[in-house]
C-alpha cells in the first residue's frame, strides 16, 4: 500500500510535469475538468474581439459564427445564401426595398427575445450617426441602407438608397452582419467585444487572453442543438506547434495547416479538409508609370511566368490556377476566361515587340510574411519568378519589406511592381473585380491604379443589376477584359486547410474561412 | 629556447640576420599548434571552393527548376535542391564567397577604426581617453547583434550595408584591446627613448607603439572574422542579409526554415558550412594566440 502510493505520488508529479509542459505556457485547457470532453479547436491567435460590429480578422470571424447568427447565412462549400434567422425574404422590383420575415421563438442568450427591434437596433448601431470608425465593415456591409423599419415584431423592411445586387451577401458575412442582443450591447457597451451575446448554438463561457476561449451549448437553441457541449478554442502562434499538439492529441481540430506538414499529418493518420480559398494571389504592375504603362511588356512578362509550376510546386499542389480574377466558386465566375499562355519563347518575341529586345530590369517590392492567399512568403514566390524572367533576359530586382510596412510602401507606390493578394469578404463577383475599379485607385485598394472606363461601367452594371444570370453575363466580360488588359499576373487561389483527428466527424471548412462546430462531434 | 631569447635581447634589432629569427620561429611554433594547422587547412579548403566556386559548382547557383524542387541529396545533386530547384552545393560554393568577403572587409573596417581610435584614447589618456571609451562602452553595452539589426533597418538590405553593420558594431572590440596594450606600452623606455630624440605623436604612435601590440590585434581579428561571419548569416537568417536570388548562408538557413520537416537538408548544409568556416577561423585564431603569446614562449 505504501509502495503504491509513492508510485502513485510520483506518476502524478511526472504526469503533472507533462501536462505542464505540454501546454506550453501554461494552457490550462487540458487539466480543466469542465473542458475533459470538450472539442479542443487550434488557431494562430486570439480574436481582436467578439462583437462583430468591431472587427475584420478571419480569428474573430470563426468564434463569431459560433456564438451569433445572421439573417442569412452561407450555404457550406459556397457562397450561396440560405435563411437563418431570417426565414424568406422579397425585393422590391426596383431593388431598393428589402422585407424580411423573421423566425420566431429565438432568444438571444441572455433572454432577450429576438424580433424585429432587435434586428432594426442591430443595423442602425452601424449607421450613421451611431457608426464610428472602429467598425472597419460598417460602410461596407450596410452600404447605401437608408433606413430600418420594424413593420411588426417579426417583419423587418430595409430601404437602400439605391439597388444592390451584392446587400443579401453582405448579410450573410461573418463579421458586422452577426445579430447581437440589444440588451447585452446597452449593458455592455464596448465591453460586448468580451462578453458576446448571441442566438448562435453556442453561448460564451470564458476568455483566457493569449490562451484560450471557451463555448458552452445553448440549451434554449431555436434550431438543432449543438452536438458536442463544450468547445475551446485554443491559440497557439507556430503552425508546427499546432500540427504537433494535433498529432499529440492535446487538441481535435487545427487550421493553418503548413503545406509542409501535410505528409506528416497524413502519416500519422489525421484527415486533412481542404476547401477552395476565397483569394486571390498576384503580382501587380504600377500601370499608369513607366514601364509598365506598356502593355505589350506587362504581355511579355506575364507569359514568361510559369504559374502551373508554381501552384504545382512552389505551393505543392495546395493552390488552384486562376484562369482570371475569381475563384470557380463564386456566382459570377467564368469559366471561359481566358488567360494568357506560358511560353518562354513567345514571351522572348513579345518583349522585342514591346520595344525591350535586349531586356531590361525593374524593381519589383514584395512582403517577407507567409500571408493566407500565399503561404510560403512573398519573398519566395519573387524569387520564383526573378528565375523565369532571368530566362527572356528580364532582370527583376527584388525588394522585401515586414507585412506592416509593406502596405505603407506599397501605397506609396515603390518600385515598377508589386506582390499582394485579397481575400473575399462577401463571395460576391463585385468583391474581387472592384479592385480594378478606377473609384478604388483613391483608396489604394487598386494599388496598379488600372483605369479601365469600360469596365468601371461594367462593374456598376453588376452592382445594380438583380438578376444573377445578366450580372453572370456582364461579369464574364469584365474578366475578358481584365485579362486582356494585364493589369495583374494572377498566381494562384490559395487552398484553406485544416486537419482533425480520425475521431473527429462532420467538420468543414467554408470558403470564407469560417466553420460550424454545433454539427461536430467526437466519437 | 632560451638562448634565442637571449639572443634577440642582446642582438641588434637592425641586423638582417637576427631579422629573420622572428619569421621563422614564428613558423615552428605554428606549425607545432595543432588547432591553428588544422584551422589554417579549413580556411585554405574554404578560400578554394569561394576562389574556385565557378569550376566547382555542378549548376547554375541561380537556375530554378520548380519541377525539381525539395529533392533530397542524390548523386545528381549531392547536397539535395531547395524550394526552387536550385542546386545547394552550388549555392553553398557560391556562398562562402559571401561569407568570407563579409568577414574580411567588416573586420577590416572595424580594425580600422578601433586601432586608430584605441590607440588614440590609449596614448593620450584624459578627456580625450574618457569620451572615446565612453562612446565605445556605450556600444559594447547593447548586444551586437541588435545594434547590426538596428543599423541594417536603417541603411536597407545588401552585401555592403551588412559589412558597414558588422563592422561597425565590432569597433569598440579592437579600440579596446589597442587602448589596454598601448597603455601598457607606452610607458616603456624605448618609447621615452623616441620621444627624446623628437618623434612626434603620430610618428610615435604608428611606428612605434603599434607593431608592439600587433600580437593580440592579430589574434582578436582572426576569431573577429568568424563573428562577423556568424552575424552575417544572423542577419541573413533574420531576412536582412541579401537580396533574392544571392545565395548567402545565413538566407539559405532562413528560407529552409519552414521545411525543416519535410527537407531537413536545405538547413543542414548550410548551418554545416557556417558552423566549418566559424571552427576554421576560431581555430586559427586560437592557435596564433598560443604562438604570439611571449609568455608561452
Amino acid at each position: 500500500m505504501y509502495k503504491k502510493g509513492w508510485a502513485a505520488l510520483v506518476s502524478m508529479v511526472l504526469v503533472t510535469g507533462l501536462v505542464v509542459t505540454g501546454c506550453g505556457g501554461g494552457a490550462k485547457t487540458g487539466g480543466s475538468s469542465s473542458t475533459g470532453k470538450a472539442l479542443v479547436y487550434a488557431q494562430g491567435s486570439d480574436p481582436r474581439g467578439l462583437d462583430p460590429a468591431f472587427v475584420d480578422d478571419g480569428e474573430s470571424a470563426k468564434i463569431i459564427t459560433q456564438i451569433y447568427e445572421g439573417l442569412v447565412r452561407f450555404k457550406p462549400g459556397s457562397t450561396e445564401i440560405q435563411p437563418l434567422l431570417a426565414t424568406e425574404w422579397t425585393v422590391s422590383p426596383d431593388g431598393k426595398e428589402w422585407t424580411f420575415k423573421l423566425r420566431q421563438g429565438v432568444k438571444f442568450h441572455d433572454g432577450t427575445p429576438f424580433n424585429a427591434h432587435a434586428v432594426k437596433f442591430n443595423i442602425e448601431r452601424q449607421l450613421p450617426p451611431n457608426a464610428n470608425a472602429d467598425m472597419p465593415y460598417a460602410e461596407f456591409t450596410y452600404d447605401g441602407v437608408k433606413k430600418v423599419d420594424a413593420v411588426d415584431d417579426y417583419t423587418v423592411k430595409i430601404t437602400l438608397d439605391k439597388p444592390s445586387a451584392a446587400f443579401l451577401a453582405n448579410l450573410a458575412m461573418p463579421i458586422a452582419a452577426p445579430l447581437v442582443s440589444p440588451e447585452a450591447a446597452k449593458k455592455y457597451g464596448d465591453k460586448l467585444m468580451e462578453n458576446p451575446v448571441g442566438t448562435g448554438p453556442y453561448k460564451f463561457v470564458k476568455w483566457e487572453k493569449g490562451q484560450m476561449i471557451e463555448l458552452a451549448a445553448f440549451d434554449e437553441y431555436w434550431g438543432e442543438k449543438a452536438k458536442t457541449k463544450n468547445v475551446v478554442y485554443k491559440f497557439t502562434k507556430e503552425n508546427s506547434v499546432r500540427a504537433s499538439d494535433l498529432m499529440t492529441g492535446s487538441v481535435d481540430i487545427m487550421d493553418g495547416v503548413d503545406t509542409n506538414d501535410v505528409k506528416t499529418l497524413e502519416e500519422k493518420g489525421m484527415k486533412l479538409i481542404k476547401t477552395p480559398g476565397m483569394n486571390i494571389n498576384y503580382m501587380g504592375f504600377y500601370t499608369s508609370k513607366a514601364p509598365f504603362n506598356n502593355l505589350e511588356l506587362r504581355k511579355a512578362i506575364a507569359m514568361a511566368i510559369n504559374r502551373k509550376n508554381l501552384v504545382d510546386f512552389l505551393y505543392q499542389g495546395n493552390a488552384q490556377l486562376p484562369n482570371s480574377v475569381l475563384p470557380d466558386f463564386i456566382p459570377g465566375y467564368s469559366k471561359d476566361a481566358k488567360y494568357l499562355d506560358y511560353n518562354v519563347e513567345e514571351a522572348k518575341k513579345q518583349l522585342a515587340k514591346a520595344g525591350y529586345p535586349n531586356g531590361f530590369s525593374f524593381n519589383a517590392i514584395t512582403y517577407s510574411n507567409p500571408r493566407p492567399y500565399n503561404p510560403v512568403n512573398g519573398e519566395k514566390l519573387a524569387a520564383a519568378i526573378q528565375a523565369d524572367l532571368a530566362k527572356i533576359g528580364v532582370t527583376m530586382n527584388i525588394k522585401s519589406y515586414p507585412w506592416k510596412e509593406y502596405k505603407e510602401v506599397l501605397k506609396n507606390g515603390e518600385g515598377d511592381a508589386y506582390f499582394y493578394g485579397w481575400i473575399g469578404d462577401n463571395g460576391d463577383a463585385d468583391n474581387f473585380l472592384m479592385l480594378l475599379d478606377t473609384a478604388q485607385i483613391k483608396g489604394s485598394l487598386n494599388s496598379s491604379k488600372y483605369s479601365n472606363p469600360k469596365l468601371d461601367q461594367m462593374l456598376e452594371e453588376g452592382r445594380t443589376t438583380m438578376d444573377p444570370a445578366k450580372r453572370a453575363q456582364i461579369y464574364a466580360q469584365a474578366q475578358q477584359l481584365i485579362n486582356d488588359d494585364v493589369p495583374w499576373v494572377p498566381i494562384s487561389h490559395s487552398v484553406d486547410m485544416a486537419a482533425v483527428r480520425p475521431n473527429v466527424k462532420g467538420f468543414d471548412l467554408h470558403p470564407t474561412g469560417v466553420h460550424w462546430l454545433d454539427i461536430v462531434t467526437k466519437e | 629556447m632560451e638562448i634565442q631569447l637571449k639572443d634577440s635581447n642582446t642582438s641588434d634589432a637592425a641586423s638582417l640576420a637576427v631579422h629573420k629569427s622572428p619569421v621563422v620561429e614564428f613558423l615552428e611554433r605554428f606549425f607545432r599548434s595543432n588547432s591553428a594547422v588544422i584551422g589554417l587547412v579549413l580556411l585554405l579548403i574554404l578560400v578554394a571552393a569561394a576562389l574556385f566556386a565557378p569550376v566547382f559548382a555542378p549548376y547554375d547557383p541561380y537556375e530554378s527548376n520548380m519541377p525539381n524542387a525539395l529533392t533530397a541529396p542524390n548523386s545528381a545533386h549531392l547536397m539535395g535542391t531547395d524550394e526552387l530547384g536550385r542546386d545547394i552545393f552550388s549555392r553553398i560554393l557560391y556562398g562562402a564567397r559571401i561569407s568570407l568577403v563579409v568577414g574580411v572587409q567588416a573586420v577590416s573596417l572595424a580594425l580600422i577604426c578601433g586601432v586608430v581610435l584605441g590607440a588614440v584614447a590609449g596614448y593620450y589618456g584624459g578627456k580625450v581617453d574618457t569620451v572615446i571609451m565612453g562612446f565605445m562602452d556605450v556600444m559594447l553595452s547593447f548586444p551586437s547583434i541588435l545594434l547590426a539589426i538596428a543599423f541594417m533597418t536603417v541603411l536597407g538590405r545588401g552585401i555592403d550595408k551588412a559589412v558597414i553593420a558588422i563592422g561597425i558594431v565590432s569597433i569598440p572590440q579592437y579600440a579596446r584591446i589597442v587602448r589596454s596594450s598601448v597603455l601598457s606600452v607606452k610607458e616603456n623606455v624605448y618609447v621615452t627613448a623616441a620621444r627624446a630624440i623628437g618623434n612626434g605623436d603620430g610618428r610615435l604612435i604608428f611606428v612605434h607603439i603599434l607593431p608592439n601590440v600587433l600580437a593580440p590585434i592579430i589574434v582578436r581579428a582572426t576569431i573577429g572574422i568568424s563573428d562577423a561571419i556568424l552575424e552575417a548569416a544572423a542577419l541573413g537568417f533574420l531576412g536582412l542579409g541579401v537580396a533574392p536570388p544571392t545565395a548567402e548562408w545565413g538566407t539559405m538557413l532562413g528560407s529552409g526554415r519552414q521545411t525543416i520537416f519535410n527537407a531537413p537538408h536545405i538547413v543542414t548544409f548550410p548551418g554545416l558550412a557556417i558552423t566549418m568556416t566559424v571552427m576554421a577561423f576560431n581555430l586559427l585564431g586560437d592557435g596564433l594566440r598560443d604562438v604570439l603569446d611571449p609568455r608561452l614562449k
